[in-house]
């Protein structure tokens, strides 16, 4: 048992490293966090509703950006094992078919839970960077455009000086600064005073941002399944085909025929993304309830469950 | 006392390909039969599409016969438990760019279920053993071919497998990298391993193996040992130490008389291999 269990960390500690070097990863996670943090900046026009803007469009992102890195992440650490020839060392090794797709799954999975650590500080930053009636965060900005750059440059100059892989350290400078960052901001007003811990922060954006993880987890499952045939455009294009289709799924039951049979196949094939879409719930006061959570995760856990066992299914009698 | 046990066994091995729609499109292995044992280099010769990597990927339990029976240490070749006493080594060095070559042996020894002293000891035994302990924490991505092949038969050797398939071994290895790897491969069949190689250097094969399979359109057309493959019944090699002129004239005289044709004389030369590989050996001893 413990051998086996040391072969599954072992694959999924290779897939991970790999994963955390791979350049476009990387990419990914800083657009989504530029995106996130900056679009904000640029939307003037809605008195009174920045930081609600903010919160939407930081919400959408984390989404977006997510669905285009677990289709880009399964690939890159499943399709590509294929297509490189990787696996025919691997699979002349001691290691079952299920155990290694797994593993792959579990890589993507803690990806995916790094994504939305920085998705979720990323969040934050912006709902509290976002310009109050034409008054911008100067201090905020100033530490983020200061700091960001400085924890590429660490992770450059580790690189040069020790030869460690640039693009894994870079991604975990890059995500310590933005944790810190968050840290000194909710200790600080907009003018630098010293106010209580979070009093200046929308911690409900924690929660939305969890939710929207298992919507990401669940979503993993089904770019898995798929990358074990399929290269990365087609995994993405239909991942998000999944997503938006999953947003409107009650839309499209109610364009079936009154047919219970057909209403519940659809609903079985379509992930329900609306019970993962927290924006409209944080309008106002209202706030993300622990049943909500962990009914959203059960759902995650249920549907993803089943999607891994079809992708396995076609996965474990394919020829290389 | 010469060890029968069957190592491979295949039996009208069969591998047809087919397309989209199931009709068959290639017909890659026809109805093979193989039989290697215990302690035997067992070289599988064959132009290109001549069924070799195919085999070679059945035998790994990466492809799947179409018909015919295959075991390999007894079993069928896709039970996880053959895995554990088989090493393989791929003809492209397919290996993880971004890891160095103590992280790639690290965790293909993690596979294996090697733990603590064990593995560091093996780790450390094999990249001495293949020349990479200088090279030991660069990513292989920046490797040469000949580097990273030799990181490809580290990882082959890791779990001390009973059978070891090999395609290309001596492939984008120099002269001097290219004997110490068929020196251990002949030290490893000495000590009981068993050894499938599938190649193109027909001279690298003649070198080593004790029996070969010549592959062509899926079937096998000649197969035994190398000994029995070269043997030309009608005609011997006389090798002499320089005779002198005379002597050599009566001797070519008195084979003539006897045979009814005169013989051939030729100088036995040195191989480029051995000139090169001892050229560079003294090169490096020179102070």
């Amino acid at each position: 048992m413990s051998t086996r269990l040391n072969q599954f960390f072992s694959l999924v500690g290779l897939a991970v490293t790999e994963l955390f070097r791979q350049p476009a990863v990387f990419l990914l996670i800083l657009a989504s966090t530029a995106f996130t943090v900056l679009v904000p900046l640029a939307i003037f026009h809605q008195l009174g509703q920045e930081n609600h803007l903010a919160v939407d469009s930081s919400l959408a992102f984390e989404f977006v950006f997510g669905v285009i890195l677990a289709g880009y992440a399964a690939c890159a650490t499943l399709h590509n094992e294929c297509r490189s020839g990787t696996i025919l060392i691997l699979f002349s090794k001691p290691v079952s078919r299920l155990m290694f797709f797994l593993a792959k799954y579990m890589a993507v999975a803690i990806l995916l839970g790094f994504y939305v650590l920085c998705s979720t500080a990323a969040s934050l930053l912006a709902e509290r960077l976002a310009p109050r009636m034409f008054e911008f965060d100067s201090l905020g900005l100033i530490l983020l455009l200061v700091l960001t750059p400085a924890a590429l440059l660490a992770a450059a100059l580790l690189n040069f000086l020790t030869r460690r892989p640039f693009v894994s350290h870079a991604m975990i400078f890059f995500a310590v600064v933005l944790a810190a960052l968050v840290l000194i901001l909710g200790m600080l007003d907009r003018e630098g005073h010293r106010v209580a811990f979070g009093s200046m922060m929308e911690w409900r954006l924690i929660r939305a941002c969890l939710l929207e993880g298992f919507a990401l987890l669940l979503l993993a499952t089904i770019a898995i399944s798929l990358a074990g045939r399929l290269p990365a455009p087609v995994t993405v294009a239909i991942l998000t085909a999944f997503l938006f289709a999953g947003l409107i799924s009650d839309h499209l039951a109610g364009l079936l025929p009154p047919s219970p049979a057909l209403r519940f196949a659809l609903q079985t094939v379509l992930p329900d993304i609306q019970a993962f879409w927290p924006a409209d719930r944080l309008t106002g006061p209202g706030t993300l309830s622990l049943a909500m959570m962990a009914h959203a995760a059960a759902y995650a856990a249920a549907y993803g469950a089943g999607a891994l066992c079809l992708g396995y299914a076609a996965f474990r009698n394919r020829q290389f | 006392m010469k060890d029968e046990t069957l190592i491979i066994e295949a039996r009208e091995l069969t591998k047809v390909f087919r397309d989209f729609w199931g009709r068959a499109k290639v017909r890659a292995v026809n109805g093979i039969n193989l039989e290697v044992r215990r302690g035997e280099i067992f070289g599988l010769l064959g132009p290109n599409g001549s069924g070799k990597s195919t085999t070679l990927k059945m035998l790994l339990g990466l492809l799947y016969p179409s018909s015919g029976q295959l075991t390999v240490l007894g079993l069928p070749p896709r039970d996880v438990a053959v895995k554990s006493r088989m090493g393989f080594m791929p003809e492209e060095s397919y290996l993880y760019k971004y890891l160095t070559a103590d992280e790639i042996l690290n965790f293909y020894a993690n596979l294996h279920g090697l733990t603590g002293q064990a593995k560091k000891d093996r780790v450390e035994a094999l990249i001495q053993q293949v020349g990479l302990a200088g090279a030991r924490n660069r990513p292989v991505g920046e490797f040469s071919k000949g580097m990273a092949r030799r990181v490809g038969l580290a990882q082959a050797l890791l779990n001390d497998p009973d059978l070891i398939l090999l395609d290309e071994p001596t492939s984008g290895l120099d002269p001097i990298a290219c004997r110490e790897v068929k020196d251990l491969l002949i030290e490893l069949a000495r000590k009981g391993k068993t050894i499938l190689i599938c190649s193109h250097h027909l001279a690298d094969m003649q070198d080593i193996c004790t029996r070969v399979a010549i592959l062509l359109n899926g079937e096998v057309c000649a197969s035994g040992t190398v000994t029995e493959l070269l043997a030309s019944p009608d005609t011997i090699k006389l090798t002499l130490q320089s005779p002198s002129r005379v002597g050599l004239a009566s001797i070519l005289d008195y084979a003539e008389k006897e045979t009814g044709s005169r013989p051939q004389v030729d100088h036995t030369g040195r191989t480029l291999e051995s000139v090169f590989i001892e050229t560079v050996s003294r090169r490096r001893m020179a102070p």
